[in-house]
C-alpha cells in the first residue's frame, strides 16, 4: 500500500468514527419527535393526535428522518473541512512519510469521500423506512404506485447534460469550500508568521482576523474580475444563449478553473509556509 | 555508509526573529549524541526543521542522503508530542494509526517496549502520566526501523525512575547502525550512554566534541558542558 492510501485510510478512519452514532440518533430521534406528533400524551395516556397528521407513523418517520438528514448533510458539509484544517496543522499527522502536497490531496479527497460516504450512510435507513411504509402503509403504497405512473421516463440529450453539469457543479463547489477554507487558514497564518514577535497577542489574533477579511475580499475581487470580465467576455464572442443550459458549462469551466487556482496556492503554501504545530490547535 | 545527518548552512527565521543561524552539524551513524542548549537555544526547532515539519528555512538538510522532506521523514522517527490524538484516545487505537500510517512500524517490537514500561494498551491518553506519556512517546518512536531517532527533550518533567527506564530502553533497543540525536538541558542522567556531545549557543552549533575526547581531557561531560558555559560568561 502506498503512503497516500495509508493516509487516506487513517483519515477515512478518523473522520468517519461518529458517523454511526450520529445515524442512531438521527434515527431515534426522529423516532421520538415523530411519536410527539403523532400521539398526544396526558395522564399516561396515549391518544392518536388527528388534527395534524393525515400521513401513517412510519411515513412521517421517513419525512422526519429525512428532514433531520437534510440539517445534517449541510452541517456535515461545512464542519468536515474546518475540522480538517486541525490535521493539516498537527505535527502528529504532518510526520507521516509523504510530502506536504500529497498531505493535503489525502486530507482533502478523505474529507469528501467522507462526506459522500455519509450521505449514503443517510440514505440506506431512509430507503429501509421506505421500504417499510411501503409494505404497511396501504395510502404510502398507494402514492407510491401513482409517483411511479406519473413518470414517463424519456432520454432527453438535454436534460442529461444539464444532470450532469449539475452534478459536476456540485463536486466542483464542494471543493472549492474545502480549498477556500484551506487557503484563508494557510495564507494568514504564513502571513502571521512573519509578523516581528514582539507584537503583542492580542494584536496578533486581530490582525488574523483582518488579514482572513482582506484574503476573502482580495479573492472574491480577483475571482469577480477574472469570470465576470476575461472568461464571460470570452463565451459572449461565442456567442451563446444565455439560459440555464448555456452557462452551465461556462459555470462548470469558471469553477474547476477556480479550484485549479485555489488547490496550486494551497499546494504551495503547505509546500513552503504552513508549518506543523507542536501544539492541538 | 551514508551519515544519518548532514546539515548545512542552515538559517531558519520566524516572526522576524532569527532563531537558527549558519548551522552545520554532521552525525555518524550508530551514535548516542546529545543535543545540548539552553532553553530557547532552538534544539526543537532543529529537529523539527530535520523532520521536515518547520517550513521557509534556507540550507541543506539532509537525512540518510536524503533532502526531500517525504524521504527525510521515511528515514527518521521523531518523539512527537501525540498532540493529534483527543484526551479520550486509548493506546491500542495509537498503535493501530503508527500501523496504518508508518510501513516500518514493528508491533511486536512495541509490545515488548509497552510491556518494559509497564503501559497497559486500554489506558487512555488522559489517564497517563506525564512520565507514563514520555515512556509511551518513546516506545512508539522505537518502535520504528530508522536510521535517525531524534528525542526532544524525553526527561523534561519526568520523575527519576522514569528516566532511568527510558535510558534503559534507549540502551537495549537501539539498532546498532541507527544515530539517536537527543535534546536536553540537563545531561547527568544521559551522560554515560552518550558518544558525542553537541551544544547549540547563539542560534549555531558552537561545540561538538565526542565523550572520549572530553574524558580524556579528565572530565565529565557535565563538567564538561558546565565549564563551557562558565567560559563563556568570564569571557
Amino acid at each position: 500500500m502506498s503512503e497516500f492510501n495509508r493516509l487516506f485510510n487513517s483519515f477515512f478512519k478518523t473522520k468517519t468514527k461518529n458517523f454511526y452514532i450520529i445515524i442512531l440518533f438521527q434515527l431515534i430521534a426522529a423516532l421520538v419527535i415523530t411519536f410527539f406528533s403523532y400521539f398526544n400524551v396526558a395522564n399516561w395516556q396515549i391518544t392518536r393526535n388527528t388534527e395534524n397528521n393525515g400521513a401513517g407513523f412510519v411515513p412521517e418517520w421517513l419525512l422526519i428522518f429525512g428532514i433531520l438528514a437534510f440539517l445534517l448533510i449541510s452541517f456535515i458539509l461545512i464542519y468536515t473541512p474546518i475540522h480538517s484544517e486541525r490535521y493539516n496543522r498537527s505535527q502528529t499527522w504532518r510526520l507521516a512519510a509523504i510530502s506536504d502536497g500529497q498531505f493535503y490531496l489525502a486530507n482533502v479527497l478523505s474529507t469528501f469521500v467522507v462526506f459522500i460516504y455519509f450521505i449514503v450512510l443517510e440514505i440506506i435507513p431512509a430507503i429501509v423506512l421506505a421500504f417499510l411504509a411501503y409494505f404497511i402503509d396501504k395510502p404510502f403504497q398507494q402514492g407510491f404506485h401513482e409517483l411511479l405512473q406519473a413518470i414517463h421516463p424519456s432520454f432527453d440529450t438535454r436534460v442529461f447534460f444539464i444532470v450532469i453539469g449539475t452534478i459536476m457543479l456540485a463536486i466542483l463547489s464542494c471543493f472549492f469550500l474545502y480549498f477556500i477554507i484551506s487557503f484563508l487558514n494557510f495564507a494568514s497564518q504564513a502571513i502571521i508568521d512573519f509578523v516581528p514577535a514582539n507584537v503583542n497577542g492580542a494584536i496578533t489574533k486581530i490582525l488574523h482576523i483582518f488579514i482572513i477579511c482582506i484574503l476573502i475580499w482580495f479573492f472574491f475581487e480577483i475571482n469577480s474580475i477574472f469570470i465576470g470580465n476575461v472568461l464571460f467576455s470570452l463565451i459572449t464572442k461565442m456567442d451563446f444563449r444565455i439560459d440555464y443550459y448555456s452557462e452551465l458549462p461556462f459555470a462548470v469551466l469558471a469553477n474547476t478553473i477556480s479550484d485549479a487556482i485555489l488547490l496550486f496556492l494551497n499546494i504551495f503554501l503547505i509546500n513552503h509556509f504552513f508549518e506543523a504545530s507542536e501544539q492541538n490547535k | 555508509m551514508t551519515n544519518p545527518l548532514e546539515i548545512t548552512d542552515l538559517v531558519y527565521k520566524k516572526n522576524q526573529k532569527k532563531i537558527i543561524t549558519d548551522l552545520d552539524l554532521t552525525l555518524k551513524p550508530g551514535k548516542i549524541v546529545a543535543l545540548l542548549g539552553e532553553n530557547g537555544a532552538g534544539k526543537t526547532t532543529l529537529m523539527r526543521i530535520i523532520s521536515g515539519v518547520a517550513k521557509n528555512y534556507r540550507g541543506s538538510v539532509k537525512v540518510a542522503g536524503f533532502t526531500k522532506e517525504a524521504d527525510r521523514k521515511g528515514h527518521l522517527s521523531f518523539t512527537d508530542g501525540l498532540t493529534g490524538f483527543a484526551n479520550s484516545t486509548k493506546i491500542s487505537n495509537i498503535v493501530k494509526f503508527y500501523q496504518i500510517l508508518y510501513q516500518d512500524f514493528n508491533l511486536k517490537q512495541f509490545e515488548q517496549l509497552r510491556d518494559f514500561m509497564n503501559l497497559k494498551p486500554d489506558l487512555r491518553l488522559s489517564e497517563l502520566s506525564k512520565g507514563m506519556k514520555e515512556k509511551l512517546v518513546i516506545a512508539l518512536t522505537f518502535s520504528r526501523r530508522a536510521d535517525l531517532y531524534l528525542l526532544d527533550e524525553p526527561f523534561s518533567g519526568i520523575d527519576a525512575m522514569a528516566r532511568k527506564k527510558i535510558i534503559k530502553s534507549i540502551i537495549l533497543w537501539k539498532q546498532e547502525k541507527s544515530t539517536i540525536l537527543i535534546s536536553d538541558h540537563f545531561v547527568n542522567e544521559i551522560a554515560a550512554v552518550l558518544d558525542e556531545v553537541v551544544i547549540i549557543k547563539n542560534k549555531t552549533v558552537c561545540m561538538q566534541k565526542s565523550t572520549e575526547a572530553i574524558r580524556a581531557d579528565n572530565q565529565s561531560v557535565e563538567e564538561f558542558y558546565e565549564s563551557f558555559y562558565q567560559r563563556e560568561e568570564e569571557e
